[in-house]
């Protein structure tokens, strides 16, 4: 389909190189990231910093 | 004063012993220059005094109080081929080429009673065996008349009185951006002491360290914005330490055994042959396996890799501090994680299966550098996708996913190319700017919040060439 204002989320542009998504497949892909993606990066997220932050350096030569 | 020491075989590094304002250090940097220097060193211009911004700003703020005396002014080192000589009416004289072709670099000798060796920029090639890829910057050097700029990264040690190994490591990165980038401002070694804070042990002079929280501090408030890893939390790490490096960003390492600091600041050749056919997910890391460090009690550009044979390998690394400029807010963590779910899941109905053999590259760039490959490699991109990526608004750092087939990555190639805003937040569902797969590519215009395929038709889209600009290579 071609690139077509009056669909959602087309791209600006004048060019008729762009062709529209199906917006209802993306939709299903965020559902799907949201479900099995984020929760994984959102843990790792609050991994961060515990015990690395208490380490001592001086290193003297 | 001016002295030329010719050198001819190593050993000629002992006649710094002849420097009076040398004695206390002379064989100490004549022992570290023989064994750590190449064969193209042919030539070292001795300048005395030199005055030193670094050694003066800890002279003033700290050695000028005690009650030994300390001399205010340095001895500064410059490191010449064989074609540049020093003629009797304090001339360098270069027989072939430019002056600053044949120059080395320069390493400041500070008149402390231990740990002399002041702030110190070295190009690689005047490093033995040196080979792989470091962040540097360009440092304009003033000698006898003569402008010379030299590509390093600074290396200095530690005072062990009013700096420890993570103030050198802290000044080193934070000169390099100083340098780098106009935006951050020069900081000398005392005022790095002094950004550390009023809770450094032991008062002003840090004779217990600092904790790694300092360090971050330190870089906050010299307007950078640091992440922090830590070995035990993330199984990929390394991984994540090799993307931050691939990235430009110097890395701040600490090791808990050793109680030391240092800053990772590139990494050795990898490896074309480690990796074997695999259908599971490999990343360019595997075939490294080895970072090129700066650490103040050695000398600067120390390769580590993961050989128990070294005073310390990789895996002592415990944690590291990735001083980040403003507007990158998306992790390198999630980069992997969206980029694994990709290569399994596909988006929409671009899938990944032509990748049989999936070799993965991730980095930050900036959208100028990447724009400037574009343009460089236009031929390797079918027009219509051309014309998109370099019409493409971006923020000013993105990140990049190289996806290789195996193969192609042997030959320095890659065959699908993934945009990331860096100014993505972590969690959000779509942070691309640019998927591109077999026979199309999806576009993300997030300035507008519009998607789009572009059908790459009779102009298939052909493996590309790694992009490589981040970084200094001596491969």
């Amino acid at each position: 389909m071609p690139n077509d204002k009056t669909t959602p989320r087309y791209i600006y542009t004048e060019r008729n190189s762009y062709k529209n998504v199906d917006s209802k497949a993306l939709t299903a892909h965020v559902k799907r990231v949201q479900k099995d993606v984020v929760p994984k990066l959102k843990e790792q997220g609050e991994k961060k910093e515990t015990g690395a932050l208490r380490l001592r350096l001086k290193g003297v030569t | 004063m001016y002295k030329w020491i010719a050198i001819a075989t190593p050993d000629d590094y002992t006649q710094l012993a002849n420097i009076k304002e040398l004695e206390k250090s002379a064989s100490e940097i004549a022992d570290r220059l023989k064994q750590y220097l190449s064969d193209g060193v042919k030539g070292v211009l001795v300048e005395y005094p030199y005055v030193d911004k670094d050694y003066r700003s800890t002279y003033y703020g700290f050695y000028a109080k005690k009650g030994q005396r300390y001399d205010p002014f340095c001895v500064r080192l410059h490191f010449f081929n064989q074609y540049v000589r020093l003629k009797d009416d304090l001339t360098l004289e270069s027989a072939s080429g430019e002056l600053h072709e044949n120059y080395f670099g320069y390493m400041i000798v500070r008149p402390t009673i231990i740990a002399p060796i002041g702030r110190t920029i070295l190009s690689t090639r005047a490093v033995q065996e040196f080979a792989g890829a470091i962040i540097d910057a360009e440092y304009v050097v003033h000698v006898l008349g003569n402008r010379m700029v030299v590509k390093g990264f600074p290396f200095m040690q530690q005072h062990t009185d009013i700096s420890v190994c993570a103030h050198a490591a802290c000044w080193g990165i934070l000169r390099h951006y100083s340098v780098r980038y106009h935006t951050y401002a020069e900081r000398l070694v005392y005022d790095i002491t002094k950004m550390a804070g009023s809770g450094n042990p032991g008062g002003l002079t840090p004779s217990r360290g600092l904790v790694m929280s300092q360090a971050s501090q330190v870089f906050t408030k010299a307007g950078l914005y640091p992440d922090v890893y830590g070995r035990c939390e993330f199984t990929n790490f390394d991984r994540l330490l090799m993307a931050y490096i691939e990235s430009g960003f110097p890395v701040f390492a600490a090791m808990g055994k050793h109680q030391h600091a240092i800053s990772v600041i590139g990494h050795g050749p990898p490896d074309r042959n480690a990796l074997n056919e695999s259908t599971e997910i490999q990343y360019a890391w595997e075939a490294t396996q080895s970072f090129y460090v700066v650490d103040d009690n050695r000398m600067p550009y120390q390769l580590v890799d993961c050989l128990d044979a070294a005073e310390y390998k990789i895996t002592d690394i415990d944690a590291f501090i990735v001083p980040l400029p403003e507007k990158i807010f998306y992790p390198g963590e999630a980069v992997e994680g969206r980029i694994e779910d990709l290569l399994r899941n596909g988006i929409l109905d671009l899938d990944f299966s032509f990748l049989t053999s999936p070799v993965v590259r991730y980095f930050v760039t900036t959208s100028a550098a990447l724009k400037r490959y574009f343009k460089e490699t236009k031929s390797q991109f079918p027009p219509d996708l051309f014309i998109a990526l370099i019409e493409l608004v971006l923020p000013q750092f993105v990140w990049i996913a190289e996806l290789a087939n195996l193969d192609d990555w042997k030959h320095k190639r890659f065959n699908s190319l993934v945009i990331f805003d860096a100014t993505a937040s972590a969690l959000e569902p779509l942070p691309y700017f640019l998927v591109t797969g077999q026979t199309k590519a999806l576009i993300f215009d997030r300035a507008i919040d519009g998607v789009g395929y572009i059908e790459y038709g009779d102009a298939p889209l052909n493996p590309m060439s790694e992009f490589r600009s981040n970084l200094q290579s001596r491969m």
